[in-house]
């Protein structure tokens, strides 16, 4: 029988990526399990990380598409550079600049608070850094794709008279669902594994119907293991892991059947 | 009537070809020697480093795509998701709506569906009929006639009906006896161009 050793190493190299997040689930769930890590505070935490994951993404699809889309066609370093800056910094800088951008101290916090938009431990505050945090891995996988497209039916469209937003409405888009769905899937892995900018800018959500005074999972298993150890912040890892893992592999077979 | 005088350079190729054509026009050549790079130049899809494009006397070399009334017509230029007579009318001069049907039987559109999910020759003639309903004035059809059956038959109605919806047919081929459904043609060689016919 022949041997492929690539498909060996392949898969041992998968395995070994794998290694840390599976003894996690055996000891949280197994030897170490703390019921503290399985709570109600943290099953309020993982709907919170849930929610406001997917709601970045649905704001990240609906405001960026057309961005990846242009930098695709129309090449420019520059902004191709910056748009991997909020994702290049470390990222309780995104947190922080939130909190300027919203301080009674500036023009822009002022003017924000005037409407009444608060970003410190509230929803928004929460969403937008999740969105600043996650976009650009949106863009990056969106606009690959966007460059693997066949051009022929957009420059077929634009030579019957049709404008750059006809052409993206209606000859890009309808072909680009499997590729938005892609890019959303890996927005929200980002999404939901975020701690530095959360952690400095929505700590904890006030104001939010029953989910009032929760935390982001990723900052609560912080808590757990600073308050009560390891016991119960790797029990709730491993909560976090079993709920990730079948949201990704059921957008992973949707983005695959188009 | 067309007028170009482009220059165009490409890694070790360029491009420098002088053509008028006032009716339907073909372009010959080999695969290489600058057919797809002088029809997208036309088309607005390439900006040439020297050079002037002239259609119906108007200078159209600084237009955009979209206001040039010139289409490129590939075997992958149609709209995929679109059915069959959404596609025809997608850009449809209104004052044309009333030729529809005459356009898909003199063209062999006698089949309907999902544009996408159709043969390449079908698509090509959606894409030909498509632009003949338009405002475009200018068809290029770069390689597309290859994939149709009766191919002769279909390019002389095809350079018919653009003279009579007052529009210009220019096709690139590698064969040279689609050159007799051309008023007339050019043989484009290592970047040049020589009149033929």
């Amino acid at each position: 029988m022949k041997v492929n050793f690539l498909a060996i190493v392949a898969y041992l190299m998968l395995a070994l990526l794998l290694f840390p997040v599976l003894m996690l689930v055996y000891w949280g769930l197994g030897p170490f399990y703390d019921s503290i890590g399985l709570g109600l505070q943290m099953q309020k935490a993982i709907i919170l990380s849930l929610l406001g994951s997917s709601m970045a993404v649905l704001f990240i699809a609906l405001l960026f598409t057309p961005l990846a889309y242009y930098l695709s066609r129309n090449r420019n370093y520059v902004a191709e550079t910056l748009v991997d800056l909020p994702a290049m910094v470390p990222h309780p800088i995104i947190g922080i600049a939130l909190l300027v951008l919203d301080s009674p101290l500036t023009p822009t916090g002022r003017f924000l608070l005037s409407l009444g938009v608060n970003f410190f431990n509230s929803l928004s505050g929460f969403v937008i850094a999740l969105i600043i945090v996650s976009a650009p891995l949106y863009i990056k996988s969106l606009l690959s794709y966007f460059d693997s497209m066949d051009r022929a039916p957009e420059y077929y469209a634009s030579g019957l008279g049709a404008g750059a937003g006809k052409v993206f409405l209606q000859i890009v888009l309808p072909r680009s669902l499997r590729g938005i769905l892609t890019a959303s899937l890996i927005s929200l892995s980002r999404a939901m594994s975020e701690f530095g900018s959360i952690a400095i800018v929505a700590y904890s959500i006030l104001n939010l119907f029953a989910l009032s005074g929760s935390t982001a999972a990723s900052v609560l298993i912080y808590q757990y293991y600073t308050s009560f150890g390891l016991k119960a912040a790797v029990t709730a890892s491993a909560a976090m892991v079993l709920v990730a893992i079948p949201i990704m592999i059921a957008t992973r077979i949707l983005s695959r059947r188009g | 009537m067309l007028e170009a005088e482009l220059v165009k350079k490409r890694d070790s190729f360029i491009l420098d070809a002088k053509i008028t054509i006032a009716g339907n026009g073909c372009i010959l050549g080999r695969n290489g020697s600058g057919k797809s790079t002088l029809l997208n130049l036309i088309a607005g899809f390439l900006r040439p480093d020297k050079g002037i494009i002239k259609l119906n006397g108007i200078d159209i070399t600084d237009y955009r795509v979209e206001d040039r009334k010139v289409v490129l017509i590939t075997p992958s230029s149609y709209i995929p998701n679109l059915d069959v007579d959404e596609h025809l009318l997608w850009a449809v001069n209104k004052e044309r709506e009333y030729l529809l049907n005459d356009v898909k039987l003199r063209l062999g559109v006698n089949f309907s569906g999902i544009v996408d999910k159709l043969s390449s020759g079908m698509k090509v003639r959606i894409a030909i009929a498509t632009a003949l309903l338009s405002d475009v004035k200018l068809l290029l059809v770069d390689e597309a006639f290859s994939f149709i059956d009766y191919k002769d038959k279909f390019i002389n109605v095809v350079a018919k009906m653009t003279k009579e919806l007052d529009k210009q047919l220019i096709f690139a081929t590698q064969d040279e006896s689609d050159s007799t459904f051309a008023d007339e043609a050019y043989l484009l060689k290592d970047g040049k161009a020589n009149k033929i016919k």
